[in-house]
C-alpha cells in the first residue's frame, strides 16, 4: 500500500530525520549518519545550470545526483529544519555537543555557526508567544537557549538536566505558542518566559514530543528496556501505552483521510502503527524490516498533497498517501465476532466469581501496614487466616531498574514486609499485586510433583507520599554539625496547624503530628526528620508568628519541600533566605573548574592542529620516497608517523576526557542555578536574587520584573568565565 | 493449477475451554441423505458439557446440551450403521455414548487407572489410552491391552478382516506402533514426536489403509498400511511449524485438500501430493490468534458451500466458509439477540453474588485454564516455554530458584521488568512480564546451566476480576540440555563415539528406584522403564544438545551402568544418584573407569563450537566498525572476507542475537570439564578460578592443540588448595 519505496544505500541515525523545502518549492529530506555527516536527498532538485567549479572546502554540500552530504566532523545531535524570516526557503539546523549550525541548502552557505558550550541535544523552530520572530529554540546540558536569525541569543533559561526534546505549542489554548520541554530526569514542562505553566513526570527519558491539535501534544520515551507512548489533553493523560521496544519517531498524520490527523509512530523494532489520537486505538500497523530512523511528511511525489515519510535505519524510504489506509467499516460478522467475545468474557467472569465467591477465597483478607524506618519505606503484608502470601509485585515506574519489584519467599509465608528504597521525592503511585493462596493446599505439595494450583490475586493502589524516605526522629541531643549554619528562612504567614497538615500528609508517620496549644512552645511546631538515603538529619521549624525554619545542608531536599509546601498552602509570594556555605563553595569550586578546562581544551586544540601538520608533511614525504623506491625513507616515515599517530590517540584521549569533566563541571552550575531557582519556591513564578555575602551565599526571593535579568548576568559572568562578574552579578542582580 | 482459497470466517458460539479433538461434525440427517444437507456439530468442553449445534429454521441453534460434568477429554463418532453417528466421549476413566439427538445409551467405566487421554472406536471395539496404556474393548469387555512405557498422545483402530483390528499408536519416544491383536507391535521411528493421527477420508469414507499424522514439531505426513499391513510413510512434509494440534483431509471445491490446525493458531490448507506434483501447495492460510483444538471440514452454514469448523483453545467455535462474503452476513436478529444476551450477563454482574448458581459444590470450579509447554530447542540448546490462558493475561512472574538466563523472543510483546533478587532466599531469577491488552499467550525463552538443577515456577494472572492467578512448577534436571535419542538408526555409529568414561553402581535399589532417580537427573524419562525384549536391563540414551556427547544409561536391579565421553556428564550423575540413595539409606558402591582419551574427544566436539563462537564475535566486531565507518554500501571496494560478511549479515546479528554469550557459555563448559577432570582422575578439587587461570591462556589462543596440552600437562605449580566440598 506504499506509493513508494527507494534505498539511500546510508545508515541513518535513529531519530535524527528531517525534512524542509530549502529551495522553497521542493521537498527534501535530511538525515544525519552514522560518521557525523548530514545527508541531503531532494528527488525533484533541479541540476545546476553550470557545474560549481569552487574549490569546495570541508563545510560545503557536494551534490552526487539526488543527494547532498554535508560534512559536520562531529556526532549529530539535534536536526531541524525551519523558517527564522519571511524568506520560503527552510533552513537547515544542525546540532552537536558543542554548536549548532544553520545552513542555507541552496546558497550552500553557513546562515550562521554558533558556538554552545551546553551542547545542543534538542532543536525546534516555532514563534512563540512572548517573542517577535520565530526564534530557534536549543536545548542543552540545564539549558534551553533561544536565538534569532542572525544567531544572537534572545532568551536563556535553566533545565533541570539535559533537554532532550522540545516543542513550540499553544498549550494552554490561548492563542500564543508556549515553549515545551523534556528532560533526562523523565520531566515535562511548559512554560512561558520563566513561567512554568506546568509541569509533570514522565516514566522514562522523554524522547520526542509532537504537538497535535486541540490544546493535545504526544509524547514519547525510552529507557533501555522499554519505550512508553502518551497523549496528554489540556495537561492531564488521555492515554499511554508501554511497550518493550523504544518510540523513535512520531507525527500527527492523516493516515485514514478523516480529516483528523493520527499520531503516527515509529519504534526501534521496524514497527510503524498509526493511532487514534484521542484514544491510542491502532488503525494501521506494519513491520518494516529494519528500526524506524525518522518519520516526515513532505510532498515527495510532487502531488501537492503531502505523503508520510519514513526512514529506516539502513536506508530504505517508504511513502505512504493520505488515506492510504480506508476505514474498514465494521461488517456485521466481524460486530456479531466482537459481541461473541465479550459475551465469553461476561461469563467466564461472572462463572470466576461465582467459582472464587462459593469456594475456598471467601472473607480473605490482606492487612497492609506502611512505615518509614531502617533505611527504607517498609510495606507490611499479613494475609487472613488460613492463607498463606506466594509472592508480592510492586510496579511503580522510573523506581526501580525495571518497572517492578518482587518479593517471593521461598515457602509461602503469612507475612511479609518489602523495603522500598525510592531514590527521588515527590509522591509516588505503587500498585501491589499480592498472590495468596490457601495454606492447607501448601502441606499436600510435595518437591517433585510438577502440579499447578489457582491462587488469588489480591490488588492495592497506593500513593506513598511524596517524603517518605525521611523518618521522624526525636530531637537529638545536640545538633549535628552538618545542619549548623546552613538553613532556610522564610515567612509563610500561615499557622502551624496548617504545616502540621501538610506535614501529615507527606510523611509516613506512626503518630499525627499535632500542635500544641499550650506551654512555652505553643502555636510552634518543630520536627526533625532523617534522610533514610544518606542518614543527614534535617529540621523543620515553625513559631507562632507563621516563619518557617528549614535546618538543611541538602539544598535539593530544601528546593523539593519549598516547592510542595508552597503548593499545599497556595502561596504566590513570600521571601525566603537561604545560606548553604556548601552549595556556594561548590558552584564556586564548578566555575573554577570549568575555567581550567576551557584552558585546557583550548591548549589542546592548538597542540592538535601542529600533529595535523605534521602527519600531512609525513603522509607527502611518504608518497614522495614511494615514488623514488626508496625503502630506508618510507620505514622511517612509516615509524615516524606510527609515533605521531600514537600521540594524536593520546591527546585525543586526553581531550576526550577533559572535555566531559568540562562538560560535568558545567552541568554542575547550570543545576547549581536551578536549584537555586527551585529554592525560591513558588512553582508559578520563580524570580531570584543571588547574593554573595562573605562565601556565604544567601538567597532572597524577591517577585519582580528586575530578577529576570538575573538568570541572563549569572550566565554571561559563567560564559565568561569570570567569577567576580559572577559574585557581582549574584550580588546586584 | 489450484488456485488460492478464498475463505471468509462467520462466528458460531463459545464455549467453555476445550482439548484436542473435542469436536464432531454429525452426518446430515438421514432426510435428506443423497442430496447435500447441512451438519449438525458437536463439541465438548472442560465443563463436561456436551453441546450439539444445529441448523433449525435458517439459524443456528443449539439442539442438546448436556448438563455439566468432568472435563471432556475426548470425543469420538461411533456406532454401527454408515455413516457412523453416535457420539461417544470420553471423561476421566468413564466412556459415555449418546445418541445424535442427545440420549444417552452407554455409560462405560473402563476402570482404568489414569483418565483416558485418547480414544478411537470402531464398530463395537473401542480404544483407551491413559498415560502409557493402551486398553481395547470389546463389546464393552476386555479384549487385549499393551503398555507402552511412553506415554500415549494418540492411537487410531483400523479394520483388518472380519473381526480383526489394527490399533496404531502415537508415541512419545518418536514411535508409531502398530498393535496387531496381542501381538508386539511392528515399530516405525519417526525424526520427531507424533502427537496427532487422523484417518485420511474422501468424502464420508474414512480410508481403512491412510492415516494422516502431524508431529509435535509441526511435520505432517501421510501413513500407509500394506496388505501384509506393515506401515510405512507414504509422505512427509518436512518443514518445522508450530506444534500440529488437528488434522483433516476435506474437499473444498474440486480436490480433496489436507487441514492443518496448529498450536500457534495458524490454520493451513495444502493440496495432497500428487505423481507430479511431489511438493504440496499452501491454498489458504489464517490465524485465529491462539491455539486450534479442532479443524474439521464440512457443511454448516449452508448445504452449498463447503466450510472449514474451526474450535479453539477458548472454547471459541467459528467456521471458514467458501461462500463470498455478502451472502453470509448474520441477520439483525441474531445480533439483536446477542446483545440482550449481553445486557442479561451484565445485569447479572451487577447483582449481589449470592453463592454459585449453576455449578454445584461436588464441581471443582474450573477457573483459569492453562495450557502449557516446555521445549527443549536441540539446535541451540536453550528451552521455549509456551503458555496459553482462556483469557487475557495481566501478567507473569517467572521464579527460578536456580540461574537461568532468560533470552528475549520476539514473539511476544509484553514488557520484561527483571526484579532484583537475592539468592538466599532462592531466588535467581525474579521477572515478571507485564502483558499487553488481549494478549493470551506468552512464549518465553531461556537456557539453563546443566548442573544447576531447581524449580522453575510461573505464576500467570490474568486479567478478569476477581483476579486469579495459576502457579506452574517445572522440575529442571541437572541434565537439562540432554536430548533423549530414541531410534537406533538415530545412534551414532560406534566408530563416531567414545572412548567412554564408565561408572557402575551396584547396591540394593530395584530398577524402579534407580529409573526414578534418573528421571530427576535427566529429562524425557518415559513413563516406565524402557526394556528391550531380549535383554533384561532397561536403557536410554542422551545427547548433550550443548556438546554433542552421549549418555548411555544401562541399569537393572542391583546393578547400574552409565557411559559417557564427558567426565562432567558421569560426574553430575554421581553426584545425584548417589546423594539420593543415601537419602533413602541405600548404600551404593561406586566404581569410576576414567578414559585418558575421552578427554580429548570431548575438547574435540567443543572446539568447533569455540571457534564458531569466537569467529561469529569477531564477526559482529567487523560489522559494526564497518557500520561505524560507512564502508557497508560499497562492499565491492573491500575484501572479499568482508564482502562475505556483509552479505550474511542479518543471518549473522540474528545468530548472535539468538545467544550472544555463546562463547562465554562454551568457554564454562570447557572450565567445567577441567574442574571434574581433575576430581575425577587426579581425586583433586579445584575451585572453578583456579581452573579458569590455568586454562585462560589456551583459551585466549584458540588453538586445539594448546587447550589439549593444557588438560594432559601437570601443573606442578598449582596447589591444590582447600576448597569447599559440597
Amino acid at each position: 500500500m506504499e506509493t513508494f519505496t527507494l534505498k539511500l544505500d546510508r545508515r541513518l541515525e535513529p531519530g535524527r530525520v528531517t525534512c524542509g523545502k530549502f529551495d522553497g518549492t521542493h521537498a527534501c529530506l535530511a538525515a544525519s549518519t552514522s560518521v557525523g555527516n548530514v545527508l541531503i536527498h531532494s528527488p525533484h532538485r533541479e541540476a545546476p545550470l553550470e557545474p560549481d567549479f569552487r574549490v569546495l572546502d570541508e563545510h560545503k554540500l557536494t551534490w552526487q545526483g539526488e543527494i547532498a552530504e554535508l560534512q559536520i566532523g562531529r556526532q549529530v545531535t539535534a536536526i531541524a529544519t525551519g523558517c527564522l524570516d519571511d524568506d520560503e526557503r527552510d533552513v537547515l539546523f544542525v546540532g552537536t555537543a558543542s554548536h549548532v549550525l544553520a545552513y542555507q541548502v541552496e546558497d550552500n552557505a553557513d546562515l550562521f555557526r554558533r558556538e554552545l558550550a551546553d551542547g545542543a541535544y534538542a532543536i525546534a523552530c516555532g514563534k512563540l508567544g512572548w517573542l517577535q520572530q520565530p526564534v530557534l529554540c536549543v536545548g542543552g546540558n540545564c539549558s534551553i537557549t533561544l536565538l534569532d536569525r542572525l544567531g544572537e541569543e534572545v532568551f536563556w533559561t535553566v533545565a533541570r538536566e539535559r533537554v532532550t526534546a522540545l516543542a513550540v505549542l499553544d498549550f494552554d489554548g490561548d492563542g500564543a505558542n508556549e515553549l515545551l520541554s523534556g528532560t533526562r530526569d523523565y520531566y515535562l514542562k511548559a512554560q512561558r518566559e520563566d513561567a512554568v505553566l506546568w509541569e509533570a513526570k514522565e516514566n522514562a527519558e522523554v524522547v520526542e514530543l509532537v504537538p497535535l491539535a486541540e490544546r493535545q501534544f504526544a509524547y514519547g520515551t525510552a529507557s533501555p528496556a522499554s519505550g512508553t507512548l502518551g497523549v496528554y489533553e489540556c495537561g492531564r493523560i488521555a492515554w499511554r501505552i508501554k511497550s518493550k521496544h523504544r518510540v523513535v519517531a512520531m507525527r500527527a498524520f492523516d493516515l485514514n483521510n478523516d480529516g483528523k490527523p493520527e499520531l503516527v509512530s515509529g519504534w526501534s523494532s521496524g514497527k510503524l502503527d498509526a493511532r487514534n489520537a484521542a484514544n491510542g486505538q491502532v488503525i494501521f500497523k506494519i513491520q518494516l524490516s529494519a528500526p524506524v530512523a525518522g518519520l516526515i511528511e513532505a510532498d515527495y511525489r510532487r502531488t501537492g498533497r503531502c505523503d508520510l515519510v519514513v526512514a529506516t535505519v539502513n536506508g530504505e524510504v517508504r511513502g505512504y498517501p493520505s488515506g492510504a489506509v480506508q476505514d474498514t467499516a465494521t461488517t456485521q460478522a466481524e460486530l456479531y465476532r466482537e459481541l461473541l467475545a465479550k459475551k465469553q468474557s461476561l461469563q467466564m467472569e461472572l462463572r470466576q466469581r461465582n467459582a472464587s465467591e462459593s469456594n475456598y477465597f471467601i472473607g480473605s483478607k490482606l492487612a497492609v501496614s506502611i512505615a518509614s524506618s531502617n533505611g527504607a519505606v517498609r510495606l507490611g503484608l499479613a494475609s487472613g487466616p488460613g492463607l498463606l502470601i506466594h509472592y508480592v509485585m510492586v510496579f511503580a515506574e522510573a523506581v526501580f531498574e525495571g518497572e517492578s519489584m518482587v518479593a517471593h519467599p521461598a515457602q509461602p509465608q503469612g507475612e511479609l514486609e518489602i523495603a522500598l528504597r525510592f531514590p527521588k521525592n515527590g509522591p509516588i503511585d505503587v500498585h501491589v499485586k499480592t498472590c495468596v493462596g490457601s495454606s492447607q493446599e501448601e502441606q499436600t505439595t510435595t518437591q517433585q510433583q510438577c502440579e499447578d494450583d489457582v491462587l488469588m490475586v489480591l490488588e492495592l493502589t497506593h500513593q506513598l507520599p511524596a517524603f517518605c524516605m525521611y523518618e521522624a526522629i526525636p530531637r537529638p541531643d545536640e545538633v549535628p554539625p552538618e545542619v549548623d549554619g546552613s538553613e532556610l528562612v522564610m515567612d509563610i504567614a500561615e499557622r502551624a496547624q496548617r504545616v502540621a497538615l501538610w506535614l501529615n500528609q507527606c510523611l509516613v508517620l506512626s503518630a499525627e503530628i499535632e500542635v500544641l496549644d499550650k506551654g512555652p512552645r505553643a502555636g510552634g511546631l518543630e520536627i526533625w526528620l532523617r534522610a533514610m538515603r544518606d542518614q543527614d538529619v534535617h529540621c523543620l521549624r515553625v513559631d507562632a508568628a507563621g516563619k518557617l525554619t528549614l535546618k538543611t545542608r541538602d539544598p535539593a531536599f530544601a528546593g523539593d519541600v519549598v516547592q510542595s509546601l508552597t503548593t499545599y498552602l497556595g502561596l504566590r509570594e513570600a521571601t525566603a533566605e537561604v545560606r548553604f556555605a556548601a552549595e556556594e563553595q561548590r558552584m564556586l569550586r564548578a566555575l573554577d573548574k570549568f575555567k581550567s578546562f576551557k584552558e585546557v581544551e583550548s591548549q589542546l586544540q592548538a597542540e592538535q592542529a601542529g600533529t595535523s601538520d605534521l602527519v600531512k608533511n609525513l603522509v607527502v614525504h611518504l608518497e614522495d620516497s614511494r615514488i623514488i623506491e626508496d625503502p630506508a625513507g618510507m620505514r622511517t616515515y612509516l615509524t615516524e608517523l606510527k609515533a605521531v599517530n600514537g600521540d594524536l590517540v593520546r591527546d585525543h584521549e586526553i581531550r576526550s576526557k577533559s572535555f566531559g569533566e568540562m562538560l560535568a563541571a558545567l552541568k554542575d552550575l547550570n543545576a547549581g542555578v536551578q536549584n537555586a531557582a527551585r529554592l525560591r519556591g513558588n512553582f508559578h513564578r520563580s524570580y531570584f536574587f543571588l547574593i554573595d555575602l562573605k562565601y556565604i551565599i544567601l538567597f532572597r526571593y524577591v517577585a519582580g520584573k528586575a530578577a529576570t535579568n538575573v538568570v541572563q548576568r549569572c550566565r554571561s559572568a559563567i560564559k565568561d568565565e569570570n567569577g567576580k562578574a559572577l559574585l557581582l552579578a549574584l550580588r546586584h542582580g | 493449477m489450484l488456485q488460492t482459497l478464498q475463505l471468509t470466517r462467520v462466528d458460531y458460539a463459545s464455549v467453555g475451554v476445550t482439548s484436542r479433538a473435542t469436536t464432531l461434525l454429525l452426518p446430515p440427517s438421514e432426510a435428506a441423505v443423497g442430496k447435500p444437507n447441512t451438519q449438525s456439530f458437536v463439541v465438548g468442553d472442560h465443563d463436561g458439557v456436551l453441546h450439539v449445534y444445529g441448523q433449525k429454521r435458517g439459524e443456528l441453534q443449539v439442539l442438546f446440551k448436556s448438563l455439566p460434568g468432568p472435563k471432556i477429554s475426548r470425543l469420538s463418532l461411533g456406532g454401527a450403521s454408515v455413516p457412523k453417528d453416535k457420539i461417544f466421549l470420553a471423561h476421566g476413566n468413564t466412556v459415555m455414548g449418546y445418541t445424535r439427538k442427545g440420549k444417552v445409551f452407554l455409560e462405560f467405566d473402563t476402570s482404568l487407572m489414569e483418565p483416558i487421554s485418547a480414544m478411537s472406536i470402531l464398530g463395537s471395539d473401542l480404544a483407551a489410552c491413559a498415560r502409557d496404556l493402551y486398553h481395547r474393548y470389546r463389546d464393552c469387555k476386555d479384549a487385549d491391552s499393551y503398555l507402552a512405557g511412553e506415554k500415549l498422545l494418540d492411537v487410531v483402530l483400523l479394520p483388518a478382516g472380519p473381526n480383526v483390528v489394527i490399533a496404531i499408536l502415537a508415541c512419545a519416544d518418536c514411535a508409531i506402533r502398530v498393535l496387531h491383536s496381542t501381538k508386539s507391535p511392528a515399530v516405525l521411528r519417526l525424526p520427531s514426536v507424533p502427537t496427532v493421527l487422523t484417518p485420511y477420508r474422501d468424502e464420508d469414507k474414512e480410508s481403512y489403509e491412510h492415516v494422516l499424522m502431524g508431529t509435535m514439531d509441526g511435520k505432517v505426513g501421510l501413513l500407509m498400511l500394506d496388505k501384509e499391513k506393515n506401515i510405512r510413510v507414504s509422505w512427509l512434509l518436512n518443514k518445522a511449524a508450530s506444534e500440529v494440534r488437528s488434522l483433516d483431509s476435506f474437499k473444498i471445491d474440486d480436490s480433496v485438500d489436507l487441514i492443518i490446525g496448529r498450536q500457534d493458531g495458524s490454520i493451513e490448507i495444502f493440496t495432497f501430493p500428487t505423481e507430479d506434483d511431489p511438493i504440496p501447495m499452501r491454498r489458504f492460510q489464517y490465524s485465529a490468534g491462539e491455539s486450534i483444538s479442532c479443524v474439521l471440514g464440512g457443511r454448516i452454514s449452508s448445504a452449498d458451500f463447503p466450510e472449514l469448523l474451526v474450535t479453539t483453545y477458548s472454547g471459541k467455535i467459528f467456521g471458514l466458509t467458501s461462500q463470498p462474503v455478502d451472502q453470509n452476513q448474520h441477520g439483525d436478529a441474531a445480533l439483536v439477540k446477542l446483545q440482550a444476551e449481553l445486557q442479561q450477563l451484565a445485569d447479572e454482574l451487577k447483582k449481589e453474588p449470592t453463592g454459585s448458581p449453576f455449578f454445584g459444590d461436588n464441581l471443582k470450579p474450573l477457573v483459569l485454564s492453562l495450557n502449557h509447554r516446555l521445549a527443549l530447542n536441540q539446535e541451540d540448546a536453550s528451552y521455549t516455554f509456551f503458555l496459553e490462558l482462556d483469557r487475557s493475561i495481566d501478567n507473569v512472574l517467572v521464579q527460578s530458584d536456580t540461574p537461568l538466563e532468560l533470552i528475549d523472543s520476539e514473539n511476544n510483546n509484553a514488557v520484561l521488568s527483571l526484579s532484583s533478587c537475592n539468592p538466599s532466599e532462592g531466588n535467581y531469577v525474579l521477572a515478571t512480564y507485564r502483558c499487553q491488552d488481549n494478549t493470551n499467550r506468552l512464549e518465553i525463552k531461556f537456557r539453563s546451566i546443566e548442573g544447576q538443577p531447581g524449580t522453575l515456577r510461573v505464576y500467570v494472572t490474568s486479567q478478569l476480576q476477581p483476579k486469579c492467578c495459576r502457579r506452574i512448577q517445572v522440575h529442571l534436571c541437572a541434565l537439562s540440555l540432554h536430548a533423549r535419542i530414541h531410534a537406533n538408526d538415530q545412534e551414532p555409529r560406534d566408530e563416531h563415539i567414545g572412548p567412554f568414561n564408565e561408572l557402575r553402581l551396584t547396591g540394593g535399589f530395584s530398577m524402579a528406584e534407580m529409573h526414578a532417580w534418573l528421571a530427576l537427573s535427566l529429562p524425557e524419562v518415559p513413563e516406565r522403564p524402557s526394556i528391550k525384549a531380549e535383554e533384561a536391563e532397561a536403557s536410554l540414551l542422551y545427547r548433550s544438545t550443548a556438546v554433542g556427547t552421549i549418555v548411555k544409561c544401562r541399569y537393572r536391579k542391583g546393578v547400574a551402568n552409565f557411559q559417557s565421553e564427558n567426565i562432567t556428564s558421569i560426574i553430575l550423575l554421581r553426584d545425584i544418584l548417589t546423594k539420593e540413595a543415601t537419602k533413602r539409606k541405600i548404600k551404593l558402591e561406586v566404581y569410576f573407569d576414567v578414559s585418558e582419551a575421552s578427554m580429548s574427544r570431548v575438547i574435540e566436539l567443543i572446539y568447533p563450537k569455540l571457534t564458531q563462537a569466537k569467529t561469529l564475535l569477531e564477526r559482529i566486531k567487523c560489522l559494526d566498525a564497518l557500520e561505524e565507518w560507512e564502508m557497508k554500501n560499497n562492499p565491492k571496494e573491500l575484501c572479499t572476507e568482508y564482502q562475505y560478511i556483509i552479505n550474511d549479515e542479518t543471518e549473522l546479528r540474528a545468530k548472535y542475537k539468538n545467544d550472544p554469550h555463546a562463547l562465554k557459555r562454551l568457554q564454562g563448559i570447557v572450565v567445567d570439564l577441567y574442574v571434574d577432570w581433575e576430581r575425577a582422575k587426579g581425586s583433586r578439587r579445584i575451585s572453578n578460578k583456579q581452573a579458569e587461570e590455568k586454562l585462560q591462556d589456551a583459551l585466549e589462543s584458540m588453538e586445539l592443540s594448546a587447550l589439549l596440552r593444557a588438560f594432559v600437562i601437570k601443573d606442578t605449580g598449582l596447589i591444590s588448595a582447600p576448597v569447599l566440598l559440597q
